[in-house]
């Protein structure tokens, strides 16, 4: 993330981690043209943030999506 | 000469004896105590042979009895008493010294089959549906071909492999086989490998497994890829097809794929959804897919699964043990995993087993029958009544 927004590390800090259980593959951030497999997934929602913006991820130990604040947000 | 005098007396004792015995075979019927379940309003009566027919007459009329049938062999007679009377009528009947038995018309049972898989006591799902007593009736055929739409199937799992007849990869994915995990889960629901003394028993028994891949390697897939295995498995031979995925946008070109399959009898079998919500659901919530919500141990709707009533069945999805890939070693995996997806695949493994069975006719009436035999359940929001396995394939 650091380096896709250019920034040193120390200025991104970790907010919140949150354990989590998603509803289905899509990690709760389901693409509307999809279809996803339908079996609950343990994971992780960590919010990070970066000055005044915060950037929340999702992962389920796996992949990791970034689901909720600046799409444009590096993955 | 003495010995010829000896010959015919012991002769003669063993016709006694015989004679004796005979006539203690047609000895009153001493009951214990009647079965628990019987038959309403209806009884069985014997009459000793020779009775004279204005005397069964007579007996009849005595306690208001009816003959509906004569078991011409062995010369019982069913007969017609008013409901509620049966014991009543027994007692009467049998104080009849023209009578040799009279019992109540007890319910017969399917004995069942329990298969040998080690992990079957874990298979709480497979208990809920009564699945052993079905199995006791049908298990299915290798002629039926059940499609898992779905991550791939681990093609080497021992308690799986024997059981995928054909496979097609319809994703970006290197592989047809399963990367992801959840695909061979829900093909161990439906039909593991079952009575092989390993792991997990599978609903559809003898069914087989086709492996079409519409969902890549991290669980998600694009509406054609998932038509692109409707068509394929329906063209080659699928009479049922799983799919344990689900999306809330409607695709016409996905429902045109559900109502190719149907309309060329295959039963399409989809999931719910687990976001607690009615929101549909697609493809379960296509009017030609069997839309299925999950339940727990205790029968109650699982937390997660949507609701509506678009749902059409509920079946076992919390905390299901089934197949999963095989580790670096190359040992045989088994996970317990929860989801809609995971209710999916006893819908379609049942649908297996109904296939072989007199109401195996088309798939309207596979899904029917499905559909009218399940359990009623008392849950929160609708999901349909919980599928009984048993009860569909005539068991009970």
């Amino acid at each position: 993330m650091a380096r896709r927004l250019k920034v040193n590390q120390r200025e991104i800090t970790l907010q919140k981690l949150t354990p989590m259980t998603w509803p289905d593959a899509s990690l709760g951030c389901p693409e509307p043209d999809r279809m996803y497999a339908q079996v609950l997934t343990p994971g992780y929602a960590v919010l990070l943030a970066c000055g005044p913006d915060e950037y929340e991820y999702r992962t389920d130990g796996g992949r990791i999506l970034i689901c909720v604040g600046r799409k444009d947000a590096p993955v | 000469m003495i010995a010829q005098a000896r010959l015919v007396a012991v002769s003669l004792v063993l016709v006694l004896v015989l004679a004796l015995a005979g006539i203690a075979g047609l000895s009153p019927q001493v009951e214990a105590s009647p079965p628990a379940e019987f038959a309403s309003g209806r009884i069985l009566v014997r009459f000793r042979p020779g009775t004279p027919a204005a005397e069964v007459a007579s007996a009849h009329g005595l306690n208001r009895g009816q003959v509906l049938e004569v078991l011409d062999r062995i010369g019982a007679q069913v007969i017609r008493v008013p409901a509620g009377d049966e014991l009543r009528a027994v007692a009467r009947y049998r104080a009849n010294p023209n009578v040799l038995y009279a019992e109540v018309d007890g319910a017969v049972r399917a004995l069942g089959f329990t298969p040998n898989d080690p992990m079957l006591p874990d298979q709480w799902g497979l208990a809920r549906v009564e699945a052993t007593l079905a199995w006791g009736v049908t298990r299915g055929s290798s002629a039926i071909r059940i499609a898992i739409l779905d991550t791939g199937i681990d093609a080497g799992h021992r308690d799986i492999n024997p059981k995928v007849v054909l496979a097609r990869n319809f994703t970006t994915s290197p592989t047809v086989n399963d990367r992801n995990g959840h695909g061979t889960h829900v093909a161990g629901i439906a039909a593991a490998v079952t009575n092989n003394a390993r792991g997990i028993a599978g609903l559809g028994f003898d069914s087989v497994l086709m492996n079409g891949k519409v969902l890549g390697d991290n669980g998600s897939g694009t509406w054609s890829w998932v038509a692109s295995g409707i068509i394929w498995a329906t063209d080659n031979g699928a009479r049922v097809i799983n799919l344990s995925l689900g999306g809330t946008s409607h695709s016409a070109t996905l429902e045109d794929a559900v109502n190719y399959a149907w309309s060329r009898g295959v039963v399409v079998v989809a999931a719910a959804g687990n976001s607690n919500t009615s929101t549909l659901t697609y493809p379960a919530a296509y009017v030609n897919a069997i839309a299925v919500g999950a339940t727990d141990r205790n029968d109650a709707r699982a937390t997660f699964s949507n609701f509506g009533t678009w749902v059409d069945v509920a079946a076992p999805g919390v905390d299901i043990l089934s197949t999963f890939p095989r580790d670096r070693l190359g040992r045989d995996r088994y996970r317990w995993m929860s989801g809609t997806s995971m209710s999916a695949p006893f819908v379609a493994g049942l649908a297996g087993l109904v296939w072989a069975t007199q109401w195996g006719t088309s798939n309207v009436s596979v899904r029917d029958r499905i559909q009218a035999t399940v359990d009623p359940i008392s849950t929160d929001q609708p999901i349909g009544g919980r599928i009984n396995a048993a009860r569909a394939v005539g068991a009970k």
